[in-house]
C-alpha cells in the first residue's frame, strides 16, 4: 500500500500516535467549546508546518480580527515577523461591514465567494493548508434552505481545492454533535476534539482524535498542555 | 653545431659508418615528415627497435650503460626540441645546401654528407630513443587537445606557453587544472542557460568572456554569483512593483526598490519583503472578496461613460432613432445622416440597443447611456415600447427625459393597439409611431441647438 503523506500536528506525543500526522488533502474538524484553544492549535500546526517544511497556508478568519490573532500567537511564541508563508485572510472585518449594510448582506453568497477567492488565491500564490475559523461564523452569514445538500456541496467545493483543510467548529452546548447541523462529522475525514474538564484545582484541557480516515490512531482523550511555545499531550 | 658534429663523425670506423648509413636511410624521411600518422609512427617504432636490438649486440653492455648515463646528463631541454621541431621545415633545406658545399670538395655525395649529422642520435641507447619518441608523441597529443580546446573557444595561450617552456611537470599540472576548469565552465554554462537573462545581457557577455579561461574558474564563479544576484534583484523589483498596487505597501515598496539598485542589499531587502509579501497576499485576497460581493464593476462602468462623454465637448447632434417593442423587436428607424449610410455600423448599434432592452437588470422606465465609437447610444426602456437614439457630441442633460416622454407618448397614443398586442404574435403597426419619431428627432435637434447657443 502506498504511504500516505501527512502533515504533522506538531503536538508532542500526538503525531507518534497517528502515523505521523493528518493525511494530506483531508478535511479535518477541530472542534470544542469556547476557550479550548482550537484556533491556537490549528495556527500552531500551520505555523510549524511552514517553519519546518515550508508548507504555505491560509488562515481564513470570520471571527477574530487579523491583528488580534497575530498578537495572540506572538504571545504564544509564534511571531509572524518574517513568516510570509502563513497569511491571515481577515473576513471578520468585511463581515462586520457587510452586516451593517442590510441590502448587501442579503446579496452575498459567502460560501461561493469564499471558494472563489481561495481558488484564485491558490492559483496566484499557492498554498497547501487552509484553516477556516469558524464554521459557526460562516453559518451565521448563510441562510441554508437545505443545509444537508448545501453543506455537502460546500465540502465538495472545498475538496476540489486539493489541499489539507482544518475547519474550526464550535460544538453546540445543547447537543452531542461536532457541528451545528450534525452532518459535518460525516462530511469530514477527521475529527480532533478538544475539551475542558473541571477539576477541584481548576480546569484541564484534553485532546482526542475521534476520527481520522486512513490512519491508525489512539482514540483516548489525553491531557493537552501548552509549554515553551508548543503543545504536548501527556500519556497516561 | 652541425659542422662540429659532422667532423667528429668522419673519424668513426667504416663498420660503424655502414650501420649509420642504414639508419640514416630510415631517419631522413622521418626528419622530413612533419606529423606522422599513428600507423606510420608504429611501423617506424618497430623498425627502430629492431635496429636498436642490433646495436646492443654490437656494443658491450658497459658501453651502453655509460651512454645511457651520458644521455640522461645531456638530455636536451624541451625548449630545444620545440625549437628544432618548429624550425624543421624552414631550416632543413638550408642545412642541405651548406653540407653540399662542404662535401663536394671532398668528393662525397649529398647523401653521405647527411650521415654525420645524425650520428649523435645513433649513439643514443634504445631506452633513450623510446623515451624520446614517447615524449614527442605525448607532446603531439597534448598539442592536438589544446587545438581542440582553442577551437571550442577556450583561451589556451597560457597552456601553450607552458608546453613550449618544456617543463612537462609544470605543464601537466596546468593541463589538469585546465581540464578541471573546463568541466566547471560547462556546468556554469548550463547554469546560465537555465537563467532568465532578460535585462542582464551585458553581464552575461562579461561572464562569457571570463569563461574562456578555464584556469580562472573562481573568477567566473564570482561573476556568476553576481549575475544571479542581479537577476534575483530584477525579480524582486517586479514583485515590489506589483506590491505598489496595495496602498499600505506603496511607500515601503518604493524604498526597497531603491535599495535594490545595489545588489549587495538583496538579503536585507528580501528579509524585509517577507512581511510585505504576507501583507500583500492578505490584501489581495480581501480585494478579491470585496470585488465579488460589491457592485463595483457597475460603478466603474458609469465613471467610464461619464469620462467618455466629457471627452466629446461638442453639442449634441441626433443621428438615428430606433423604435422597438418591449421584447426588443425592431419596429422603426429614422435617420438624420446624409449620404451613404454605414449599414454594418448601424446594425451594430441597433443590436447594442436591443441587448440593453432585453437585459433583465434594466427594468422599464430606466434610461441607459453607452458610448459606441465616437458616438453615444441612448436607450429608454418603456413598458411596451422602447427607443434608442444615436447621437454625436455631448448629450443634452434633458436627452434622457426627451426619450422618456417620446416613449410615453407612443404608448399612450397607440395604447389600444399596444394593449391588445401579444408579444408572441406579429409586431403591430402603430399609426402614430412615425409622427412621434419625427417629434423626438425634432426636439432632440432643438436641444442640440440650445447647446450650441
Amino acid at each position: 500500500m502506498k504511504d500516505v503523506e501527512r502533515i504533522p500536528t506538531y503536538v508532542k506525543g500526538l503525531d507518534e500516535q497517528m502515523e505521523g500526522g493528518v493525511p494530506k488533502k483531508h478535511i479535518v474538524l477541530v472542534c470544542g467549546h469556547a476557550g479550548t484553544m482550537k484556533s491556537s492549535l490549528t495556527y500552531s500546526i500551520i505555523y510549524n508546518a511552514y517553519k519546518d517544511n515550508g508548507i504555505k497556508s491560509v488562515y481564513l478568519t470570520l471571527e477574530q480580527g487579523k491583528d488580534s490573532i497575530y498578537t495572540h500567537m506572538e504571545k504564544l511564541g509564534m511571531p509572524s515577523k518574517g513568516v510570509d508563508g502563513v497569511a491571515i485572510i481577515d473576513l471578520a472585518k468585511i463581515r462586520k461591514d457587510v452586516l451593517l449594510d442590510k441590502s448587501k448582506a442579503e446579496k452575498v453568497d459567502w460560501l461561493k465567494s469564499i471558494i472563489s477567492v481561495l481558488k484564485h488565491y491558490k492559483q496566484r500564490f499557492g498554498f497547501d493548508v487552509l484553516v477556516l475559523d469558524s464554521l459557526a461564523a460562516l453559518y451565521a452569514l448563510t441562510t441554508f434552505k437545505n443545509p444537508r445538500a448545501e453543506l455537502f456541496y460546500f465540502f465538495e467545493r472545498l475538496r476540489e481545492l486539493d489541499i489539507t483543510i482544518f475547519l474550526i467548529s464550535e460544538i453546540p452546548t445543547d447537543r452531542n454533535v461536532y457541528g451545528l447541523y450534525g452532518i459535518e462529522d460525516f462530511l469530514s475525514d477527521g475529527i480532533i476534539h478538544l475539551k475542558v474538564e473541571q477539576t477541584d484545582s481548576g480546569a484541564n484541557l484534553y485532546l482526542g482524535v475521534v476520527k481520522m480516515r486512513t490512519t491508525h490512531h489512539n482514540r483516548s482523550f489525553m491531557p493537552l498542555i501548552f509549554e515553551d511555545g508548543r503543545f504536548e499531550v501527556v500519556q497516561g | 653545431m652541425a659542422k662540429k658534429k659532422s667532423s667528429g663523425k668522419k673519424n668513426k670506423s667504416a663498420e660503424e659508418k655502414d650501420v649509420r648509413s642504414e639508419k640514416e636511410e630510415d631517419n631522413v624521411p622521418e626528419a622530413k615528415e612533419e606529423k606522422p600518422s599513428p600507423e606510420k609512427k608504429k611501423s617506424k617504432k618497430s623498425s627502430k627497435s629492431s635496429k636498436k636490438k642490433e646495436k646492443t649486440v654490437e656494443n658491450p653492455p658497459e658501453a651502453v650503460e655509460e651512454k645511457e648515463e651520458e644521455a640522461v646528463k645531456n638530455k636536451p631541454s624541451r625548449k630545444k626540441k620545440k625549437g628544432k621541431k618548429s624550425k624543421k621545415s624552414s631550416e632543413m633545406p638550408a642545412k642541405e645546401e651548406k653540407v653540399s658545399e662542404e662535401t663536394v670538395s671532398e668528393g662525397l655525395t649529398a647523401e653521405d654528407a647527411k650521415e654525420p649529422e645524425k650520428a649523435p642520435e645513433d649513439e643514443k641507447t634504445p631506452k633513450e630513443e623510446k623515451t624520446k619518441d614517447k615524449a614527442i608523441e605525448e607532446e603531439d597529443e597534448y598539442a592536438i587537445t589544446l587545438l581542440g580546446w582553442a577551437t571550442a573557444g577556450y583561451d589556451t595561450s597560457k597552456l601553450e606557453d607552458s608546453l613550449s617552456r618544456g617543463d612537462m611537470k609544470a605543464f601537466k599540472k596546468d593541463y589538469k587544472r585546465f581540464e578541471k576548469g573546463i568541466i566547471r565552465i560547462e556546468e556554469i554554462k548550463r547554469e546560465i542557460e537555465s537563467l532568465n537573462i532578460a535585462g542582464v545581457e551585458k553581464e552575461v557577455d562579461d561572464l562569457l568572456q571570463v569563461l574562456k579561461d578555464p584556469l580562472h574558474t573562481k573568477k567566473a564563479e564570482n561573476y556568476l554569483e553576481r549575475l544571479k544576484k542581479l537577476i534575483h534583484a530584477k525579480d524582486l523589483e517586479v514583485e515590489l512593483e506589483s506590491m505598489m498596487s496595495v496602498e499600505s505597501l506603496k511607500s515601503r515598496a518604493l524604498s526597497l526598490k531603491d535599495d535594490l539598485k545595489d545588489p549587495d542589499n538583496i538579503d536585507d531587502v528580501e528579509e524585509q519583503m517577507k512581511d510585505m509579501r504576507r501583507e500583500f497576499k492578505e490584501e489581495y485576497a480581501l480585494n478579491q472578496f470585496m470585488e465579488l460581493i460589491d457592485e463595483k464593476p457597475r460603478e466603474v462602468k458609469k465613471i467610464k461613460v461619464v469620462e467618455e462623454v466629457r471627452k466629446t465637448a461638442n453639442p449634441m447632434m441626433v443621428k438615428d432613432l430606433f423604435v422597438f417593442t418591449s421584447t426588443g423587436k425592431f419596429m422603426g428607424h429614422k435617420t438624420a445622416r446624409k449620404g451613404a449610410i454605414d449599414k454594418k455600423n448601424l446594425i451594430e448599434k441597433l443590436n447594442s440597443a436591443r441587448d440593453i432592452i432585453r437585459n433583465d437588470k434594466i427594468s422599464p422606465g430606466m434610461s441607459v447611456k453607452i458610448p459606441r465609437g465616437d458616438e453615444i447610444l441612448l436607450v429608454h426602456k418603456g413598458a411596451r415600447i422602447s427607443v434608442g437614439m444615436i447621437i454625436s457630441g455631448q448629450p443634452h442633460k434633458l436627452a434622457g427625459q426627451l426619450l422618456k416622454k417620446g416613449v410615453e407618448m407612443m404608448e399612450r397614443e397607440d395604447a389600444d393597439i399596444i394593449k391588445k398586442w401579444d408579444s408572441k404574435s406579429k409586431k403591430p403597426t402603430l399609426p402614430h409611431m412615425k409622427k412621434n419619431m419625427n417629434a423626438i428627432m425634432y426636439a432632440a435637434m432643438k436641444l442640440g441647438d440650445e447647446m450650441r447657443k
